[in-house]
């Protein structure tokens, strides 16, 4: 929103918030950082700016991309209003102890370069709440199993746009079983070449066909995971 | 000796007629660069660095399967940025990359790292040519030149998220960027091969990163487009960047192949998974409203994990719809190392089937 009348101080919270929204939406990162000042100014916990402002809004942005309604550019905008809201909140949120909606750990497999996908997921589970360590490109098994032994996360996500690199995404699950702890983190697989039976038939938890559906897809198995 | 005079001759014959009318049967090519290396058994590093290892192991595999077209085969993507210095990623077993991580432009200071380069002395030019000049010796037929189009070869050296935010950010940055890419390297490096090779009628550009929905249409047409065009001015009319994809995605599909036009001229170019969801008609009334030829390309994917029965189904679907009237090619996308050569020969042989003009 780059409209000059508009004057935070006199506006109702609630429409702060969908105003965050529409400008991350837009991607105009300074608006959203004045709202997200706006909103902690006013008493709102970071947490509640987190999920009714940001993750509200990159909600929006992953429903419009999956339905073809948005593009990666657009994506990568809002992403950059998330960043900028989230630069302020990241570290009040780390001081407030606030709980994070979850950890992954994601990467390009072994052989694969291809990042431009895995990288839209990331920002993207970012703006869904997430802690997201991204391990880059052409990781090996020893690349994966280190980062979940550091970071301990909840998902690992694994990227392929080869035909020939895919594979690689059952060597990692292996490894994980041999390792026992296959049970204890979801195992969500993407790529252009993917689909649902190859990750049935690798054994990850599920396969996701863009970052929208990653994200829904997590949210989920988030929802699954606590309940337990 | 012309070992595969006969073979390619017959073929680029075909394709011409293809293009222009009905042929005898509906011609073939496809992408084989990586089955090959697999093929010869040969280290990867090797193979896209060795201009007879590249070309003659190439035509092998082509004329192996009955391929009716022949080009010559390599990572077009690459060899233009490696020349500049961007770093490189090369593998054993796979084709060589650009590493993203490492992008050789970071800002509008490296700009001047994009200068012209020495075609007889950097990086890959001179194998390129030495490569070209075996195929048509060997083939009796003038190559296809090649060359990474303007954005995708900008991705390779600025990377790909940074390269649409300058886009939409430091559009200045942005403008300069392409128009050294296309004044100062590609231009200089398409004539250059047409110095070589006169009589050459296609040069064709490699442009898969700027599909949607990793452009919107939008930038396409502001971005994209213009700076094609502007290499069409610079080097010819016989120019074309055909390989975009994503039209499946948008609203009104036809837009995005509206602009393929502008790029192409001569010919119109769908492939999966666009045409497996929008179905061959939909291409064949496009090209026949526009009066032009089809060529549908059947998807790697698709081809290296589908049964040969679905294989020759699509492709029999595809031949049937695209092929009426003539005026059509098939183009097999990506024959990848892991694809099984079943799959190859059930492609061919249904295109040896279901292809013929009766």
């Amino acid at each position: 929103m780059s409209d000059d009348e508009i004057n935070l101080q006199e506006m109702p919270i609630a429409e702060i918030l969908e105003l965050m929204g529409e400008d991350l939406y837009d991607g105009y990162a300074e608006e959203v950082v004045e709202e997200v000042n706006e909103c902690l100014s006013r008493g709102m916990t970071p947490y509640d700016v987190l999920t009714n402002g940001l993750v509200a809004g990159m909600d929006v942005v992953g429903v419009d991309f999956r339905d073809g309604i948005l593009f990666v550019p657009e994506v990568l905008m809002a992403a950059r209003a998330m960043k900028a809201g989230m630069s302020i909140l990241r570290p009040l949120l780390a001081e407030t102890g606030a709980q994070k909606v979850g950890t992954m750990v994601i990467g390009t497999v072994k052989g694969d370069i291809h990042d431009i996908g895995k990288n839209l997921v990331s920002m993207m589970m970012e703006g869904a709440g997430f802690e997201v360590i991204n391990l880059g490109i052409n990781n090996d098994v020893e690349s994966f199993l280190g980062a979940i032994e550091e970071h301990n996360p909840d998902i690992l996500g694994m990227s392929a746009l080869l035909t020939t690199t895919m594979p690689y995404m059952r060597v990692v699950i292996n490894a994980l079983k041999e390792k026992g702890i296959r049970n204890e983190i979801v195992v969500l697989v993407g790529g252009a070449p993917l689909n649902d039976a190859f990750a049935e038939d690798i054994e990850a938890d599920a396969y996701c066909r863009d970052a929208a559906v990653a994200v829904e897809t997590a949210k989920k198995f988030m929802q699954i995971r606590q309940s337990v | 000796m012309q070992k595969y005079l006969t073979t390619f001759q017959e073929g680029a014959q075909r394709y011409a007629a293809a293009m222009s009318g009905i042929p005898d049967r509906v011609p073939v090519y496809a992408q084989i660069h990586q089955l090959a290396f697999k093929e010869m058994g040969v280290n990867a590093r090797d193979f896209y660095s060795q201009a007879r290892l590249m070309t003659l192991g190439a035509l092998e595999i082509y004329q192996k399967y009955g391929l009716d077209l022949a080009i010559v085969d390599y990572d077009v993507y690459n060899v233009e940025a490696e020349a500049l210095g961007q770093t490189m990623i090369w593998h054993d077993d796979g084709t060589p990359d650009t590493d993203p991580t490492k992008p050789l432009i970071t800002g509008p200071e490296d700009l001047p790292k994009i200068k012209t380069p020495d075609f007889e002395n950097d990086g890959r030019f001179a194998m390129i040519i030495e490569a070209h000049e075996l195929y048509r010796r060997e083939t009796g037929v003038e190559p296809v030149l090649q060359f990474c189009a303007p954005f995708s070869f900008a991705v390779n050296i600025r990377g790909f998220e940074n390269l649409v935010m300058d886009m939409l950010m430091e559009p200045d940055f942005a403008r300069h960027l392409f128009d050294r890419i296309i004044e100062e390297v590609l231009a200089p490096w398409i004539l250059y091969q047409k110095k070589h090779f006169p009589n050459a009628a296609s040069v064709s550009g490699s442009d898969a990163t700027a599909s949607v929905p990793l452009l919107n249409l939008k930038m396409i047409k502001e971005w994209v487009v213009p700076g094609i065009q502007r290499l069409r001015e610079l080097c010819g009319p016989e120019l074309s960047v055909p390989n975009w994809i994503g039209e499946h995605i948008l609203r009104k599909p036809e837009e995005l192949l509206d602009l393929k036009l502008e790029v192409t001229g001569s010919f119109i170019e769908g492939q999966d998974p666009d045409v497996e969801n929008l179905g061959p008609a939909f291409y064949k009334t496009y090209a026949q409203r526009h009066d032009v030829p089809l060529v549908l390309g059947v998807g790697a994917e698709f081809l290296a994990l589908a049964t040969p029965e679905a294989i020759e189904r699509r492709v029999k679907h595809y031949i049937e719809v695209g092929g009426e009237n003539g005026r059509f090619a098939l183009y097999l996308c990506n024959i990848g190392g892991n694809t099984p050569v079943e799959n190859l020969k059930a492609a061919i042989t249904a295109v040896r089937t279901y292809g013929v003009y009766t």
